[in-house]
């Protein structure tokens, strides 16, 4: 099965616990305001020039990311949004857990119920991006609605297939503690799941937030204390 | 006499400084050793380096003492009788390390603390307060980044203790090693990767391939050396292969004659200077040391230190421009650092000296951190620093240099401060790199106070505080 691939991180601090190989799958179905990787979004064309994107066989991948084997303590699959390579991270997933390896997802969850269940069978934990938790406000965000997101991070949470959820926090245009407390509500059954506050940074964005400020040290504080008010166990910001 | 006076005028050196430097100086104004001309040749030439034992001999250059067995025994020398309690301990080893020789007069070695201190330690704020004490003691008496303490490879109250004070402290002394097996549990490696982060320490030692080496009495001493336990190294002088390499016509004639030949000079002047230190010296006669079998001279060996494999290397493929070409990137410059290594080995082993009673006569091989004067010379087998490459690849560069040195070789690895919410990060990357063979793992962050140069530890701020004093 043949995939398409932005990059690979061998040793990542960031994208799980542990040391983790982070596998980034070119295209994305969200055209993310605050996106800082906008070159991951368009889905491969061959007619398109390359741009680092390269075309690989699951097993070659996984051959190549095996190599890691001994320093990691899993491998992450991310994006742009990895699920819309479907047959190929499924595949991916199944060929390195034949080797043992734990294999997250990193995923918006921006997909059919079925296919996200399916796909649950096959990976050892998500992590998921949970932009907004208002309809409207992650329309005009990311260009579509949240409805599959949050159904599917539902269903994730009750399986226990949730490593972490992520939000960004964009000061004055998104109703961050709207989201923060919903996101708090729904995790805060489950003591093991951890909730990321991530900073938005405009440097890097192209687009219409580049000239939007960061959030302060004192707003990240106060939505992380929160989160952690709602029952969250473990909330990290950074 | 100049030198003297200028000793005793220089308003930079301490009152104690000023001691063993006048010392130094005493002990070099003699001509002891039988130098034949063509090491004194290769010393003038600086591609042999005793680094600076002196002119006579008349202490090991690393003292190992067996610790274990002055607590169960105490000292008669010292008047001590074995400790009961805690404080007991740490007043019999702090009284201990004051009595240890080293060619810096501060002790290289100063224990397996955490085994030393467990029988006495209890999980209270007062055992905690004693070992912060006793931490802060070492760092404020012994002046010297090269005094090193060990840990693990299991688990203790003790230990955990002092990991915690060592953070608590950020102190550059003593230097630590946590041993690290199979069995040294997440929890420990996780705390110990937190510390280092910290403050630089400690460093990692893979347990099972020290153990091969030496059995299990051993030590990690000063930088990062392997040594038994109630013996040491009689001395250490080193090769510097790069300064070799420049005196060289090309390849054929470094491998064929330059090195045999510098190899040979090199082992006859350790020789001699053992011999002087073992038969002359009268250390192993009388100090008390080897009196009460603290030390024992049947364990001791001595160490044959190297620099500079990267720019000999790197000199014989022409200093290549593009790094893809040079040591550390290309396979071809890989491969001849270690047909280098593995000729060196071949050759310091076809030597024996009847006092290397530990190691059957051969002399080990030290991958040395180098001196402050080393300028454009890298450590032992290390990529030079600003050339190394991403982390897999320089762990799986380095790792098939590390069985050659028994008694020390380390590579240090630099850390983002983000990593410090994810130590499990450097725990994964530790393991697989013993798994590897790699010998011996340094971390800090790069936003750290205390920071490692090469082997030894030093404080920033202390740094910039000489920086603007001089």
């Amino acid at each position: 099965m043949q995939g398409y691939v932005q990059k690979i991180i061998p040793f990542s601090a960031v994208d799980g616990p542990g040391n983790r190989t982070a596998v980034f799958l070119q295209g994305c179905n969200f055209t993310c305001a605050y996106c800082h990787n906008p070159e991951t979004q368009m889905l491969y064309d061959s007619s398109l020039p390359g741009d680092g994107v390269r075309a690989i066989d699951h097993r070659d991948l996984g051959l190549e990311v095996l190599r890691y084997r001994d320093f990691i303590q899993g491998v992450t699959i991310s994006g742009g949004e990895c699920t819309l390579q479907y047959e190929f991270l499924l595949e991916l997933s199944r060929y390195l857990q034949s080797f043992g390896i734990e294999v997250f997802v990193d995923t918006n969850a921006h997909l059919a119920p079925a296919a996200f269940q399916l796909l649950g069978r096959h990976v050892d934990k998500f992590i998921i991006d949970v932009k907004a938790s208002d309809e409207g406000e992650h329309m005009a965000l990311t260009g579509v609605g949240n409805n599959l997101v949050l159904a599917n991070l539902r269903y994730a949470l009750a399986e226990k297939l949730v490593y972490e959820i992520r939000t960004v926090i964009v000061p004055d245009v998104l109703n961050n503690e709207q989201t923060v407390a919903a996101i708090s509500r729904l995790i805060s059954a489950d003591q093991q799941v951890r909730y990321k506050l991530i900073r938005f940074r405009p440097q890097g964005v192209i687009g219409a937030y580049a000239r939007l400020p960061g959030p302060t040290d004192e707003y990240m504080a106060a939505l992380q204390r929160l989160a952690l008010a709602f029952g969250v166990k473990t909330c990290e910001k950074n | 006499m100049s030198k003297i006076i200028e000793i005793i005028k220089d308003a930079k050196l301490t009152y104690h400084q000023k001691v063993v430097a006048l010392a130094r100086a005493a002990e070099n104004s003699l001509d002891v050793l039988k130098i034949h001309p063509a090491v004194e040749e290769l010393r003038q030439a600086g591609i042999i380096c005793d680094l600076f034992e002196g002119h006579a001999p008349y202490r090991p250059r690393y003292v190992v003492p067996d610790y274990a067995r002055f607590m169960q025994e105490g000292s008669e020398f010292l008047a001590l009788t074995p400790p009961k309690t805690l404080e007991d301990a740490v007043h019999s080893l702090l009284i201990l390390y004051k009595h240890v020789p080293s060619i810096t007069t501060f002790p290289v070695y100063i224990g397996e603390l955490d085994k030393l201190l467990e029988p006495f330690v209890k999980d209270d704020a007062a055992s905690a307060r004693t070992i912060k004490h006793f931490l802060r003691h070492i760092d404020r008496t012994i002046t010297d980044s090269f005094c090193h303490g060990n840990l693990g490879p299991r688990d203790t109250l003790a230990g955990r203790l002092l990991l915690k004070a060592a953070a608590e402290l950020q102190a550059a002394v003593p230097n630590l090693t946590l041993k690290c097996d199979h069995d040294t549990g997440d929890a420990l490696l996780i705390q110990a990767v937190e510390t280092a982060l910290q403050t630089a320490k400690p460093s990692f030692a893979n347990h099972a391939m020290f153990e091969a080496d030496f059995g299990e009495d051993y030590a990690i001493v000063s930088c990062y050396n392997g040594l038994p336990v109630g013996g040491g190294s009689f001395t250490l002088v080193r090769l510097n292969l790069h300064r070799l390499a420049l005196s060289t016509t090309d390849y054929a004639q470094f491998r064929n004659e330059a090195l045999p030949q510098a190899v040979r000079q090199m082992l006859l002047y350790m020789d001699e200077r053992v011999r002087f230190l073992v038969e002359e010296s009268g250390f192993f006669a009388g100090n008390f040391l080897v009196v009460e079998k603290l030390l024992r001279l049947e364990r001791f060996t001595a160490m044959f230190g190297v620099v500079g494999l990267a720019e000999c290397v790197n000199h014989f493929l022409g200093n290549p421009t593009a790094k893809s070409a040079r040591f550390g990137h290309s396979e071809e410059a890989n491969s001849m650092g270690i047909e280098i290594i593995a000729q060196l080995a071949a050759l310091v082993a076809g030597h024996t000296n009847s006092h290397l009673h530990f190691s059957q006569g051969r002399y080990l091989l030290h991958a040395q951190v180098g001196i402050d004067t080393d300028q454009g010379t890298s450590p032992g087998c290390r990529i030079p620093i600003g050339d190394e490459p991403e982390l897999y690849e320089h762990i799986m560069q380095a790792a098939p240099f590390h069985q050659y040195f028994p008694s020390g070789i380390g590579d240090v690895f630099s850390f983002d401060s983000t990593v410090k919410s994810n130590p499990k990060f450097v725990v994964d990357i530790l393991k697989g790199a013993f798994k590897n063979g790699l010998r011996y793992f340094s971390a800090y962050s790069a936003d750290s106070d205390v920071v490692r140069i090469t082997g030894y530890l030093v404080k920033r701020s202390e740094m910039a505080k000489l920086a603007r004093d001089v």
